[in-house]
Parts: C-alpha cells; sequence; structure tokens
C-alpha cells in the first residue's frame, strides 16, 4: 500500500533542496560571464584595473560555488534514498544525462575553478581568460545536462516501454538530447541565471557607490553588468515566450492552470493580467483581461485555439479509460508475455498507462473503478492553479522590472552620470532579492505545474517514492532544513564579509605600493 | 631556528589535516550508516516495481520469461 504521508514529505524534501540549490545555481551561472566579460577586457586593453574587477568578482563567485555543490549533491543521493521506484521506471534515460553532468560538465568546471584562483600568476593572460571562459561555459553545460533530463520530465520522448524490466528504456538519445522543451528550457534558464549574476553585480556596485568606495570598480562593473543584464533580460522574455509556446504545443493542462483558463476560449485566447482564480467555483473572480495575447503567445496564431481546463479533463478522462484497457492488458501481459494478442492490445494502448495508473490513488485495481473514480482521477490532473497563477505573474512582473532596472542603468552608464544618481543606485541595491524570487518562482511554474507527474503522463509522482518510514524522511527532511540554513547563514556571511572588505579591503585595488605601476598607467586607468 | 619553526609548523598543519580527514571519514560513515547504509536501501527491481503497480509477474513465468525486445514505443513517448 502506499503510504501517501511518505510522498508528501519526499516530496517536500526533494522540493525544498530544489529551491536552496537554486538559490545559488543562477548566480554561479551569471557571474561567470560578468567575469569572462571583465577579463576579456583586461587582454585587450592590457588595464590592472578589469584584472582587478574580475579578481574581486571571481572570490565572490568562488564562495557561491562551493555553497552550489554542497547543496546539488544531496538532490542527486535523493533519487536513490526518497525515489527509488522512480529511479527504477525511468533511470535508463533519466540517470544519462545526470552522469554526463558530472563526468563532462562538473569536472570540467571544478577543475577550471582551481585554475581560475590559483592561475593568476602561472598562466599568461590568454590562457587565463580561456580558464574564466570554460569555468563559464562548464557552468552552462551543467545546466544544459539537467535541463535535458528535466526537460524529459516534462515532455519524455525517443523512450518506450518494457514490460518485461517495468521500465522506461532509452531508445534514442539523439531525441532526448534534441527534445525541444530541453531547447526552450536551457536557454530561458540559463539566461535567467545571467540576470541574476548581473542583477547582483549591479546591487553591491550600487552600494559601493552609495558608500563612496571603491568607485572606479564599482562604476565599471555597473556598466558591465547593465549591458550584459539588459541583453540578457530581453533574452529571457523572448526565450520565455519561446518555452511558452513549447508548453502551449507539449503541456497544455500546464498553460490551462497557468492562465486559469477554465473554458476554451474562443481564438485567439485572451490574456488574465490580474484575476483571482477561485478553485472551488473553477472561475477567476475579477479578471483584468487583454485580447488576443494568450493566443499568440500560445499557438502563435490567431485562429487555434488555448484549450481550457474543462476540455483538458474530459480528454484527460478518456486517456484514463484507454489507461485501465492498457493496465488491464498488461497485468495479463505480466502472466503470459509470450501471447502475440495480448501484446496487440496493449500496444494499442500503452500511451495511456501513465492515465491508468492515477488511479492507484483511488483504487487498488484500476479495472474495477468506477466512473465517480475515473472522474476524481481526471480532475487531479489539474495543477493548483491559484499557485500557478500568480507565481506567473509575479515572475513576469519582476522580469520586466529588470529590464526597466537595466535599461536606466545603461542610459546613466552610457552618460557618465551613474555615480551621481543616488536615487538609482538606492533602487538598484534594494532590487538585489528580485531575480532569485523570480528565479525561484519560475521553478515553481516548471515543476509544480507538472504534477500530478513525476514525468508528464507517463508515472504519476506518488508512485516514484520509495517505501520508507515516515521517521526517517521527517529525520532526513530535519537535518536538510538545519544543515542547508547553516550553509544559507555561513554563505551570506561569507559574501557580505567579502562585499564589506571590497576590492580596497582585499588588496585588489588601488594596487598596493609594493606593486609599483607605471605612473602613467596609473593615471590613464583613474580616468577610464 | 628558522629551520626549526618550519618544522614544527609543518607538523602541526599534518596533524590538524589529519584530524581534519578523520572528522570528514567519521561524518561520511554516520551519513552513509544513517541513510545509506544496506538497511536504509530500497531495491527495487522489475518483479518489486510490478508489485508496486499492482501487475506482479506469475511466478512461474519469471522463470520462462523470454528477455525479450522492449515493447513498441508509446506513440506518446516516442517522437
Amino acid at each position: 500500500m502506499i503510504d501517501f504521508a511518505v510522498v508528501t514529505l519526499s516530496r517536500a524534501q526533494f522540493a525544498l533542496t530544489a529551491l536552496y540549490h537554486f538559490l545559488f545555481v543562477p548566480l554561479t551561472l551569471g557571474l561567470s560571464m560578468n567575469l569572462v566579460i571583465m577579463e576579456s577586457v583586461y587582454v585587450m586593453t592590457g588595464r590592472e584595473i578589469w584584472k582587478a574587477m574580475t579578481r574581486f568578482w571571481g572570490v565572490l563567485f568562488g564562495i557561491n560555488f562551493a555553497m552550489g555543490v554542497a547543496t546539488g549533491i544531496t538532490m542527486e543521493f535523493q533519487f536513490g534514498t526518497n525515489w527509488a521506484f522512480y529511479s527504477h521506471y525511468v533511470g535508463d534515460i533519466f540517470g544519462a544525462p545526470l552522469a554526463l553532468e558530472g563526468a563532462m560538465a562538473f569536472f570540467l568546471e571544478s577543475t577550471m575553478v582551481g585554475l581560475f584562483f590559483f592561475g593568476w600568476n602561472r598562466l599568461s593572460r590568454v590562457a587565463h581568460l580561456i580558464v574564466t571562459a570554460c569555468v563559464a561555459l562548464g557552468s552552462s553545460l551543467s545546466a544544459l545536462w539537467i535541463l535535458i533530463a528535466n526537460a524529459w520530465m516534462q515532455f519524455p520522448v525517443g523512450a518506450g516501454f518494457n514490460d518485461l524490466t517495468m521500465r522506461m528504456e532509452l531508445l534514442s538519445f539523439k531525441t532526448v538530447f534534441f527534445n525541444p522543451v530541453a531547447q526552450a528550457k536551457f536557454v530561458h534558464t540559463v539566461a535567467a541565471g545571467y540576470v541574476v549574476g548581473s542583477v547582483f553585480v549591479l546591487a553591491v556596485s550600487a552600494w559601493y557607490l552609495l558608500q563612496r568606495r571603491n568607485v572606479e570598480i564599482a562604476r565599471r562593473s555597473m556598466a558591465v553588468a547593465a549591458s550584459f543584464g539588459l541583453a540578457c533580460a530581453l533574452s529571457v522574455v523572448v526565450l520565455g515566450d519561446e518555452s511558452g509556446y513549447v508548453a502551449g504545443e507539449n503541456q497544455k493542462m500546464k498553460v490551462a492552470a497557468i492562465e486559469a483558463e477554465w473554458h476554451t476560449q474562443k481564438p485567439p485566447a485572451k490574456f488574465t493580467l490580474f484575476g483571482i482564480p477561485d478553485l472551488k467555483a473553477h472561475v477567476t473572480h475579477d479578471e483584468i483581461d487583454i485580447p488576443w495575447v494568450l493566443g499568440l503567445i500560445a499557438t502563435r496564431s490567431t485562429d487555434k485555439p488555448v484549450l481550457g481546463i474543462y476540455d483538458l479533463v474530459a480528454g484527460n478522462r478518456l486517456r484514463i479509460e484507454s489507461g485501465i484497457e492498457a493496465y488491464a492488458a498488461l497485468r495479463e501481459l505480466r502472466a503470459n508475455p509470450s501471447d502475440p494478442a495480448l501484446r496487440a492490445r496493449f500496444a494499442a494502448h500503452q500511451r495511456d498507462l501513465g492515465y491508468g495508473y492515477l488511479l492507484l490513488r483511488y483504487i487498488a485495481d484500476p479495472a474495477a473503478a468506477t466512473p465517480r473514480e475515473i472522474d476524481a482521477a481526471a480532475w487531479s490532473t489539474v495543477p493548483n492553479v491559484l499557485v500557478l497563477f500568480w507565481s506567473f505573474r509575479v515572475m513576469v512582473a519582476i522580469g520586466f522590472f529588470l529590464i526597466a532596472l537595466f535599461a536606466t542603468a545603461f542610459y546613466l552608464a552610457s552618460r557618465h552620470v551613474l555615480a551621481q544618481k543616488r536615487w538609482f543606485l538606492r533602487v538598484a541595491f534594494w532590487s538585489l532579492p528580485l531575480p532569485w524570487i523570480a528565479a525561484e518562482l519560475g521553478w515553481i511554474v516548471a515543476e509544480y505545474g507538472r504534477q500530478p507527474w513525476a514525468i508528464d503522463g507517463v508515472l504519476p509522482t506518488f508512485l516514484g517514492a520509495s517505501p520508507v518510514p515516515a521517521t526517517e524522511v521527517w529525520l532526513s527532511l530535519t537535518g536538510f532544513v538545519l544543515f542547508y540554513s547553516a550553509l544559507a547563514v555561513v554563505d551570506v556571511f561569507l559574501l557580505t564579509r567579502t562585499i564589506r572588505r571590497g576590492p580596497d579591503g582585499l588588496g585588489y585595488w588601488p594596487p598596493q605600493p609594493e606593486t609599483p605601476r607605471e605612473p602613467a598607467a596609473a593615471a590613464a586607468d583613474a580616468v577610464r | 631556528m628558522q629551520g626549526r619553526e618550519q618544522a614544527l609548523w609543518r607538523r602541526r598543519l599534518r596533524r590538524e589535516l589529519a584530524g581534519l580527514i578523520a572528522l570528514k571519514l567519521v561524518a561520511l560513515a554516520l551519513l552513509w550508516w544513517l541513510f545509506f547504509s544496506p538497511a536504509h536501501r530500497t531495491v527495487v527491481d522489475a518483479d518489486a516495481a510490478g508489485r508496486r503497480l499492482g501487475v506482479p509477474q506469475a511466478a512461474a513465468r519469471t522463470e520462462a520469461a523470454p528477455a525479450g525486445p522492449a515493447a513498441p514505443a508509446a506513440p506518446g513517448v516516442t517522437p
């Protein structure tokens, strides 16, 4: 019998560790690219101040990188400990990108991080820049493999079910790699990470300018963050639109839930800017709508409908009925695997087997399900509309605010008046938490919106959990909360201590007396 | 004098490193014992998955079942 308390606890544990981990990942992605830009300027111009900038932001990158690694490792362990059935059922596909992430990206990234910190006086300028670029490449490659694995959970392609091994098996790695959801998710997530890193540089630099400390470095850092951040923030919108279109093609229920679209509208569908979804009455109160926008985003046409929740539930009801046939055929096939007639019957309904599994939440034998249980299972395919609706809107609002922030910073930086606009510096500083909030909300939209599926249409989440005692999950969950909270405190402490010391306190800039510089070069740096 | 100080420093460094590594090993062993030892491991194979999903394989057939190819992929799953 499935213990749903254990399922809930296991889900809570994974969600919590993922949310913690995702505090560090986007900053690692974003800071590494900012480092590449700063060091490229150093290599091209030879100006020492750009090297000092790279070294200073590199220290902050290093602290964050270490925390990201520490919080990421435990997530992979959980697949074996808390999600043993999930690992068996889809490990043949899911394991490959995870292993590649470890073997390729992580080793590349970790090795190059070491060279980045200890190679300043041992490598040539160009060689060190290549190392820094490899750190950024490794970070992005890590994200690529993880997102390929994650995208397969959202849109499972390139795999088939084997009734003898009772699991999904890889048929085409190429198809898994080029999964359209993976491509859209990768570019969207990585660009969002670049925005996080840019806001971090912008906010910390704004603080220095408000303090009138490290002005030379802060001004240049803000200019880099503003230009790179603006390009990335605009890309996030474009790539987010692509993600929305891909989801509109492959995860229609998620899109309907995000939009609280209870009934199919006449195309092109309107976009609800504001509203209060009522989960009991299945209506949205106090709607403020923008005509056409949802239809254009989700279908890129004016005549294709965006299916509403009621229509999608009706379609899922039919798939559950087909899934019951698949389940019954599978049961007989398991007893008599060489019967070709049974195999043909199973093959006819196999694509809906996952929908048949949904009934195991309500009844031990799905073949004996009543219409009431089928109806309950069909409605269980609707994720939490209220959470998705508002998570998405807050994420998008923050995204547009950040575009305005970067655009303003870019304008002021190009006019060389950044340091004088103290109101803007305050806004930039207090904007620091916003990209993290947006990134976490984006994760909630993607993963909470996938429910009730662990693998969309293939494996319900509740069937993936390990049958471990609830007390054990409580124990590990408590341990994780305490350990991760301690890590977060240490991370914030180390980052704030390093920021407070600053490039001047760390001895990076201005140059120390024992490192004599050409007077002309120093003067040139001061005015640039 | 300087050589003697350096030797002392090295000895202390070695002692601290050895202590840290020992502490790390103890922490790892504790983690393994608490969460990953065989007593905590859920072994899942085809039979266990079948039982979980309510589609156990008949005992006689389990032994005779040929290791056939994967069933045709589901239309919704394969491209």
